[in-house]
């Protein structure tokens, strides 16, 4: 036990000292995330204000048939009217963002009006990215000239409104906040968890296998009175610290993030606190460190049988594809965490962390994850052993 | 004291190093250590040399646990090297040219761990930790990270390394290839003071010169087989050459032709 233990402190003091591994550990899950997250929030939200604020040049033709309307359009901020514009030239104008759209008024209009008839506007526009706003923005000017129309055309002929709705929907949404405040995150949170604690062992994995074999200090070690299973349940402990760390870094990273950022409406940062609370942390966590495990038998077994690190590399490159794949398949409609679901490594704790976020875990559930990731991590366990325990891998190369 | 008893050592090859080995190569495997027996006594140097792929490293590394024969006993202070390994490693010090350091640890640091693999006591690492810095004049650069030593300096750190828990028995796999003068023969020193404390050592080497110049046994291998082992003076009297190093070509080239 006291060398598995001293096995243990000069790894970390060894990777604590390794730039490559702080920076998968510590600065790309604690700062790099939220720094993308935060910023692309702060990004999305200045586009959309930059978008909302943009003055649109819209052509009018046919302002003649309503001088209401157009006194009505003159009254709205951040709109300009063009009047000379024929109607032939319009698209060619919009095409080349001379003008951002068009409203062609029909000579009907006064005739429609009095006899209570529809009025066919057109509006020209052009469809794609960021250009649906405008379309947008100008369908809400015009609902705000007719809608008083409307009322008073109800008015006049003495209807009800409610003779044209037979029926409307009052929504009563049993969730909570939280629950659907998770279930939205809670397919996120899940993906960035696993693939934090994935790439938080991986690099450890990597230097304390194939690195070590390469540099030639893993026949130094074993020629040491540590047998290779302590000196393997001491880099095993020591890739599955790494692995968590990287978690509780992301969380950390997570909160500050919410915390900080301004733009997040105040009762989601209070949904997000209470998702992020002590009771679901711990539950994540007890998740984690088995599935942590998991990971680092599984990369360290690769890792001593590669040749070199480049090779380790390759090989654990793609495996981030293999991880994503059942978190893809938590993601599909109508995969929830049941009695099979949560037998299958990686999608139950994928399922079990949306159940813990939004806060509807089933407790025999939480079990039956536990007990798979347990089973599932001791074999994998096993195997390393076994398979560290061959000369043709040790000194494979 | 290391006895070996009829060792062989075979490797089993992968369908792709068959293919390596060319279309003559018959068989699953091959053998790199075929029935070799010697004995190292306490306060004698051995010298165990060969043309590269003889089976030298094989051979050491059976004797430090780290193979296990395919047949034959290996026996180090009398713990058998595949039931009792870590009996073997604990009197056991091993320095070869492949054993690396930990560029991320100070040369201190490096050493302590191992003084802590043998659970040394705080009082014995201490002592036995001034003498070897004192003998290989490390004090200079012992709070230095590995990384930033020069290669004498780390080959210095290798053997305080493996020296510090004042091993009975010591092993040397060519601890001299790729050194400069001066770091060789700190090296070379090291080793004698070894063999006059009374230590077993085994210790092979392409350089003959030092081989002559250090040992009082001697094991000559081609191809996984003994071709010679006796002491250094029967063969000085059995040899036909003028010098070790003919001497050697002759029998490994003899070797070659059978």
């Amino acid at each position: 036990m006291f060398k598995i233990f001293t096995i243990i402190k000069k790894e970390m003091r060894d990777l604590v000292r390794d730039r490559r591994t702080m920076f998968f550990m510590i600065v790309f899950p604690a700062v790099i995330l939220p720094l993308i997250i935060g910023g692309s929030t702060m990004l999305t939200t200045f586009v959309l204000k930059k978008e909302m604020d943009k003055i649109l040049t819209v052509a009018i033709v046919g302002e003649e048939y309503d001088i209401e309307l157009i006194r009505f359009l003159e009254t709205q901020k951040k709109l300009i009217l063009l009047m000379d514009l024929e109607a032939a030239v319009l698209q060619e104008n919009i095409l080349n963002e001379s003008i951002d759209a068009a409203i062609v008024i029909p000579n009907s209009v006064q005739q429609n009006l009095r006899s209570h008839k529809s009025i066919e506007l057109k509006l020209y526009f052009r469809s794609g990215k960021g250009e649906s706003l405008k379309e947008r923005r100008l369908n809400r000017i015009l609902e705000g000239y007719f809608s008083p129309i409307q009322e008073s055309r109800y008015l006049s002929l003495n209807l009800d409104k409610e003779v044209f709705e037979p029926y409307y929907i009052t929504k009563i949404d049993v969730a909570s906040e939280q629950e659907k405040f998770g279930k939205t995150i809670g397919t996120f949170l899940p993906y960035m968890f696993l693939l934090f604690c994935f790439s938080g062992a991986m690099y450890p994995a990597l230097d304390l296998g194939a690195g070590e074999k390469e540099r030639g200090t893993l026949e130094t070690i074993l020629t040491s009175p540590a047998s290779q299973i302590e000196i393997l349940t001491g880099k095993f402990v020591v890739v599955s610290i790494f692995g968590i760390m990287s978690v509780i870094f992301g969380l950390m990273g997570m909160l500050a993030a919410v915390k900080l950022n301004s733009d997040i409406p105040e009762e989601i940062v209070s949904i997000a606190m209470t998702i992020l609370g002590a009771k679901p942390v711990v539950l994540i966590l007890s998740l984690l460190i088995p599935i942590a495990l998991f990971f680092a038998s599984f990369l360290l077994s690769i890792s001593f049988y590669a040749k070199t690190f480049k090779e380790a590399q390759s090989i654990m490159g793609p495996l981030n594809i293999l991880i994503i794949f059942p978190i893809m398949i938590g993601l599909m409609p109508g995969i929830t965490l049941n009695v099979s679901t949560a037998w299958v490594p990686i999608l139950n704790v994928s399922l079990a962390m949306n159940d813990i976020i939004s806060g509807t875990l089933s407790w025999p559930l939480y079990a039956e994850v536990m007990l798979s990731l347990l089973f599932f991590t001791g074999c994998s366990m096993w195997l390393s052993v076994k398979f560290v325990s061959r000369e043709e891998v040790i000194f494979r190369g | 004291m290391i006895d070996i008893k009829n060792v062989s050592k075979s490797y089993k090859l992968s369908r792709k190093q068959r293919k390596e080995m060319g279309s003559d190569f018959v068989g699953n495997s091959v053998l790199a250590v075929d029935n070799i027996s010697f004995l190292c006594k306490p306060g004698r140097i051995f010298g165990l040399i060969g043309p590269n792929g003889a089976g030298k490293t094989t051979m050491l590394r059976m004797i430090g646990t780290m193979l296990a024969p395919t047949s034959g006993i290996i026996s180090v202070n009398g713990f058998d090297t595949v039931t009792h390994p870590q009996s073997v490693k604990q009197s056991l010090g091993f320095l070869s040219g492949n054993t690396g350091l930990y560029d991320r640890l100070t040369a201190e640091e490096m050493v302590k761990y191992y003084a802590d693999l043998h659970e040394m006591s705080e009082i014995d690492y201490q002592k036995s930790r001034d003498r070897l810095f004192a003998l290989l004049d490390m004090e200079e650069f012992a709070g230095r990270r590995i990384g930033k030593l020069s290669t004498g300096m780390m080959q210095k750190v290798n053997i305080a390394r493996t020296m510090i828990h004042e091993p009975e028995v010591v092993v040397f796999d060519e601890p001299t290839s790729g050194l400069d003068v001066m770091a060789s023969r700190s090296i070379i020193r090291l080793i004698k003071e070894c063999g006059d404390e009374g230590r077993t050592v085994i210790f092979s080497s392409h350089r003959l010169a030092e081989i002559q110049s250090l040992c009082d046994d001697l094991a000559i291998i081609h191809k996984g087989e003994l071709y010679f082992n006796g002491t250094y003076e029967e063969f000085e009297s059995q040899k036909q050459e003028a010098t070790l190093e003919d001497e050697f070509i002759r029998m490994v080239g003899e070797g070659e032709h059978v």
